[in-house]
């Protein structure tokens, strides 16, 4: 497992590697002088001679790959480059929001995941009774919703209509919870749908007659069976909904102004802070090639027929 | 022989049959009716802009953040102009710029995925690995940078997408090719001296193209929604333009005093998403039923 | 007729809204095993899902009665049905994989099944049962998962697990069918010896009369959902009576290398709804009145019975 895991890590490189090529390439492709940029949003009169001192100063003189690859090699020494907004060191920034963005993610995910698997389970039960079909209805259309409809649903309704949470989300459990509820609203959505056609199949697998044939109680063949057999591909679905938990972060925390990567990533594109936009871009991908990661091992340990290759 | 003719079993044999051919039948009756109604809506929001009540782009300055009424059906957003016009309006290009989108991707993810599949080699390999890392960044952020960059329009918010939901696409495509070109009458095609290009066109794509074609209706909903988060962030299109992301995006910022401006693109873009939705899971259901 | 374990009287099942079986009735005794045989489709499947009664399989018993040592168990409640299944009645499937997860260890496993009966489950038992049934590696196999072990291993496993439980009936579908040759006689010596050694009564379900000769007391043959003949063993395969018998012993493929005698046309699908007998339309001795006798099965030689209306057609 642990030599699985580091053999995995070590492939990771060259992925990682080829994500910071194609990270600093789009920003070098971008149209638009940072430096002038910078120079104007101090205000003041821009000389020639001012803009070639400052491009000098912030490395953009120099050509394409010195500029890559001392990028590269101030990241493997944990230095992410200056910020061009403020001069200040990018990485501290990146973790901070990078734990703010965690934060909620966590916890969408394990509210949902606590919410879901039992609906999953008990409509897959009762399929075709009336719950069912209303649970249906919610799903589909939670699965359907944007997302800025939720958080903003949730905003009128909370902040606008009965006034319980302020505007604007502090960084405290109770900012958290409406950002929290609005990334979980379709993840709920999309597990409990998996987890209901999960049960179902295994539900008609033949092992389920045979043990109730030895007189296996009812609940040990749904939550230690039954349900220990769908793991494989709730969590499937679960990594795939991180994934897209990552992008909808973006959205979710630009309406509540949740300090987290996601509206750090939209305010440095905004401003044209590179370092910052690379930063976030490389955090993000690091952080889902990991979320891969612990899912591909996390099969092997329900399923052990399936072979760490 | 002659007592064969008189069991009556020969005649039960009949309704046991038909229980798997009538839910089929259902399914297809039900596929033909989704789609039936998504080529409506299709063609409605072709024409949608001869229908507007109101010109979308007419501000007003004495009819700012209206409420629902007769002449302004869905109220009026910050400017006076017409929730409801613009809606309309703006149907055309967010529809069309979804379909756009899953046609390209499909086109291109499938060519890339058939000629991978099909001849393997160093080409598949640099392609996949290529894949494999456009899929470990988050979709929605790598569109969010390169729209960011691009600048807004519609046509870059397309490019954002694009980038990465061709992928998809390739590696499906490229699985199905991987597993014909292994079935035994491709050899046989071979051996009787046809062109690959003759076997991939006649043989290959044709057994293919069904599970392709079900997954990208099933796709057109999350790419819809994909657009519509970007156009949200104002990396869509333009400002002036009617399109349902931008004008919740726009409203966003008055959601106090106008929410009908807010809610009401958003809930057309969520209708339309679970009619694409509701589509493509009966198309996907008849596809299933068709192979048990 | 007290001291039988199991009476079927008059049974009748459905599935959905179609008809298995009709007026099914035999009995069977401590330490009897009897084999029921016939095509596939006969209902006799269906007999042994009947008496397990698991609702879940959807059949679905709407005339007549099961009793199993003196208590009557057609319409037990979920729960009542549960705590005698295991306990008083075993179950092998017919699918190798289908009496275990296949993912998980038969240590928890087993675990699981005694626990639900409220009964300890103690290791060391399980490897004493595994080394008197002679299983090889008895001392690692429940660290196992079923997927690593063969077919026929699988069903050893669960005829061990039936073993701890302690059932007075053992059902078989078929529990032979799929296996390989020498596996198959490894089951079958193993239940033969443990219907010796614990008096388990088998109801062995099999479309294989050479297994049949082999380990049964009792033979039934089942025709399109009717018991066209039931008798001792030796006297059914040695004399049969019923047509149908006639052709199905004639239809085992010899050493010879000739091909079996087929029989032309198929069991009819309804053939439990109709009144006479079903065997008519393929029946080269049939005559008028067999279609309108209604289904009887009656006792021809002592300890034979056979339900053609004829009684003994002579060849």
């Amino acid at each position: 497992m642990l030599k699985y895991a580091s053999k995995r890590i070590i492939k990771l490189i060259p992925v990682l590697l080829a994500i910071t090529l194609l990270v600093f390439t789009l920003m070098y492709l971008t149209p638009g002088d940072p430096a002038l940029k910078k120079l104007t949003s101090g205000g003041g009169v821009v000389t020639d001679e001012l803009l070639a001192l400052e491009r000098a100063e912030m490395g953009l003189d120099r050509p394409f790959f010195v500029r890559y690859f001392s990028w590269v090699f101030g990241i493997v020494q944990g230095d992410f480059g200056n910020s061009y907004v403020d001069s200040m060191p990018v990485l501290p920034k990146l973790l901070k929001a990078l734990g703010y963005t965690l934060m909620l993610a966590l916890a969408s995910t394990f509210l949902s995941v606590v919410i879901a698997i039992p609906i999953g389970v008990y409509t897959a039960l009762k399929k075709d009774t009336i719950f069912d079909n209303i649970v249906r209805i919610f799903t589909f259309t939670g699965n359907a919703m944007p997302n800025f409809l939720i958080a903003l649903l949730l905003m009128f309704l909370f902040c606008i209509q009965i006034k319980a949470f302020p505007v604007i989300a502090t960084a405290s459990l109770k900012g958290m919870f409406l950002p929290t509820l609005a990334l979980s609203i379709p993840m709920i959505s999309r597990f409990a749908r998996q987890t209901r056609a999960d049960v179902l199949s295994q539900l008609g697998e033949e092992y389920v007659i045979g043990m109730h044939a030895r007189g296996v109680k009812e609940r040990t063949i749904l939550f230690k069976n039954v349900l220990h057999n769908s793991l494989g591909s709730i969590i499937t679905i679960v990594s795939l909904q991180i994934r897209i938990l990552i992008g909808g972060s973006v959205v979710t925390e630009t309406i509540f102004r949740w300090p987290g990567i996601g509206s750090m990533l939209m305010s440095s594109i905004t401003g044209r802070d590179y370092p910052l936009v690379q930063g976030t871009v490389l955090i993000l991908a690091t952080l889902q090639i990991l979320i891969n990661l612990l899912t591909d091992m996390s099969y092997f340990v329900i399923d052990k027929r399936i072979s760490l290759e | 022989m002659e007592m064969v003719k008189q069991n009556p079993a020969a005649t039960k044999i009949k309704p046991m049959l038909t229980r798997s051919q009538r839910k089929h039948q259902r399914l297809k009756r039900k596929t033909i009716l989704w789609a039936i109604i998504v080529s409506l809506i299709l063609v409605f929001s072709f024409f949608a802009t001869y229908f507007t009540p109101n010109d979308p782009y007419e501000t007003n300055p004495l009819a700012m953040r209206q409420g629902p009424s007769a002449e302004y059906p869905f109220g009026t957003d910050n400017l006076g102009r017409c929730v409801y016009s613009r809606i309309l309006e703006g149907a055309r290009t967010s529809i069309f710029a979804t379909i756009m989108l899953v046609i390209i991707s499909f086109f291109v993810g499938t060519v890339i995925g058939v000629l991978c599949g099909y001849y393997g080699g160093v080409v598949d390999d640099i392609v996949m690995r290529f894949t494999d890392i456009l899929l470990s960044v988050p979709q929605l952020v790598l569109a969010i940078a390169v729209a960011g960059i691009l600048g807004g329009s519609l046509m870059n918010t397309l490019i954002a997408i694009g980038i990465t939901s061709w992928t998809s696409y390739a590696r499906l495509a490229r699985s199905h090719a991987m597993r014909i070109r292994q079935l035994p009458f491709i050899n046989a095609c071979r051996l009787t001296g046809c062109s690959d290009f003759h076997i991939i066109i006649t043989h290959v794509v044709p057994n293919l193209i069904g599970p392709m074609l079900v997954n990208a209706t099933l796709e057109i909903g999350t790419t819809m929604l994909s657009i519509a988060g970007l156009s949200f962030l104002g990396l869509g299109v333009a400002p002036p333009t009617a399109e349902w992301g931008s004008m919740v995006s726009e409203a966003r910022s008055y959601l106090q005093l106008a929410p009908w401006a807010v809610f009401a693109p958003a809930l057309a873009i969520l209708l339309t998403v679970m009619l694409f939705n509701y589509f493509g899971e009966s198309v996907c259901d008849l596809a299933n039923s068709q192979e048990a | 007729m007290a001291n039988n374990l199991l009476e079927i009287n008059n049974l009748t099942v459905t599935y959905g809204d179609f008809k298995i079986i009709t007026e099914v009735s035999f009995s069977m005794k401590p330490g009897e095993i009897v084999c029921i045989a016939g095509e596939s489709g006969c209902g006799k499947s269906t007999l042994i899902k009947a008496v397990l009664g698991i609702k879940h399989l959807g059949a679905f018993i709407t005339e007549g009665n099961i009793i199993l040592d003196g208590r009557d168990i057609t319409h037990l409640s979920t729960e009542e049905r549960r705590q005698i299944l295991g306990t008083q009645i075993g179950y092998v499937p017919q699918n190798t994989r289908g009496s275990f997860n296949n993912i998980r260890t038969y240590d928890v496993q087993y675990q699981e099944t005694m626990r639900s009966h409220n009964r300890k489950f103690v290791r060391s038992d399980a490897i004493d049962c595994f080394d008197r049934l002679n299983f090889p590696e008895s001392s690692k196999l429940l660290s196992y998962q079923p997927w690593e072990m063969s077919g026929g291993m699988n069903q050893r496993m669960a005829i061990a697990l039936a073993v701890l439980q302690g059932p007075k009936l053992m059902l078989c579908d078929e529990a032979t069918s799929v296996l390989d040759v020498t596996s198959q006689k490894e089951v079958i010596e193993e239940l033969a010896k443990l219907r010796d050694e614990l008096g388990w009564s088998i109801l062995f379900i099999t479309h294989n009369l050479g297994v049949a000769s082999h380990i049964a007391d009792k033979l039934g043959v089942m025709y399109a959902g009717r018991m066209v003949e039931y008798g001792n063993i030796r006297s059914v395969l040695d004399d049969p009576i019923h047509p149908y018998t006639r052709r199905l012993l004639a239809a085992i493929p010899g050493k010879d290398r000739k091909l079996p005698l087929g029989l032309e046309g198929r069991p009819p699908l309804d053939g439990a709804e109709v009144e006479g007998c079903n065997f008519v339309p393929r029946c080269q001795f049939c005559e008028d009145k067999c279609s309108t006798k209604p289904y009887s099965l009656d006792e021809i030689v002592p300890g034979h019975f056979a339900s053609c209306a004829q009684g003994r057609v002579d060849l």
